[in-house]
């Protein structure tokens, strides 16, 4: 079964409950990172941490779309990342889009990864979220710009 | 120093001109300006009248690029999308150029509801 939704996984929010692994969304030391994929892989939220992150699990690189520099394999770095409480009951994590390079040539993108890429413990290159495109996108000789929503990347009712 | 050689200093210094490169939206005619200085920096986006309100990018004013809007080719979920004013659901907008073509993947976004 391809890609059919988003969500946040739910080890992601295990672990910083049990501080296990904490993470740091607004304006963090560490880095994270968007990964693109196409439609060859099954996203599951309830996955263990260990098969969340970056080429393990689903996440593997046979799965990634990429190119070289323009949007290289492992992603492109998130820019102006907030942590906010918009309106009642609601947390909201948002960052900047997220564009490749100049002329890049990217195929079969159906969605990405978002994942740590600084922590190495307890698990290295833990992933935190997945965003289902819903569909297939491309690009030739272009830029490629993930808009994320205004109502941001991934957004938790209390 | 005199008049003269902070002249001749500013001279030699160079002299840094910054053009206005003009973009225009050809399905709706609203236009932008921006300073060359900051090419490679992508122009914003606006949201567009005559694409049923769509957030879409400009063009170089005076290009014959096309914008195409994609819908959504899947269910939506419980993932939160963007709409147009005609109640689509937009997965992408893209701007086909002679020479190849941008791709803006208006991303949706993951909710997550708590129960206590």
């Amino acid at each position: 079964m391809p890609f059919t939704s988003s969500a946040i996984f739910r080890s992601f929010v295990a672990s910083n409950f049990s501080g296990a692994s904490v993470f740091d969304l607004d304006a963090p030391t560490d880095t994270y990172k968007v990964a693109l994929y196409n439609n060859n892989n099954t996203p599951d939220k309830d996955a263990a941490a260990a098969s969340t992150a970056y080429n393990t699990g689903q996440w593997v690189v046979a799965n990634e779309v990429s190119q070289t520099t323009n949007w290289p394999a492992g992603g492109v770095a998130l820019a102006s990342m907030t942590i906010t409480t918009p309106s009642t009951g609601v947390i909201m994590f948002d960052a900047a889009d997220t564009a490749s390079a100049a002329s890049s040539t990217l195929a079969n993108v159906f969605g990405s990864l978002v994942y740590n890429d600084t922590k190495t413990t307890p698990v290295a290159d833990q992933g935190v979220c997945f965003n289902y495109f819903g569909g297939s996108n491309s690009v030739t000789s272009g830029v490629l710009t993930v808009v994320w929503n205004a109502n941001g990347l991934f957004r938790i009712t209390v | 120093m005199s008049n003269g050689s902070a002249q001749s200093a500013a001279f030699n210094a160079g002299i840094v001109i910054d053009v206005d490169r003009l973009w225009q939206c050809n399905s709706c005619g609203r236009q932008h300006i921006t300073k060359a200085s900051r090419d490679g920096v992508q122009t914003p986006l606006h949201q567009c009248v005559g694409l049923a309100g769509t957030w879409v990018p400009f063009v170089p004013a005076h290009s014959d690029a096309i914008i195409r809007v994609e819908e959504r080719q899947d269910y939506i979920g419980n993932d939160m999308v963007f709409h147009d004013a005609n109640g689509r659901p937009i997965m992408s907008v893209y701007t086909m150029r002679e020479d190849g073509e941008d791709c803006h993947i208006l991303a949706p976004t993951t909710t997550v509801t708590f129960e206590s």
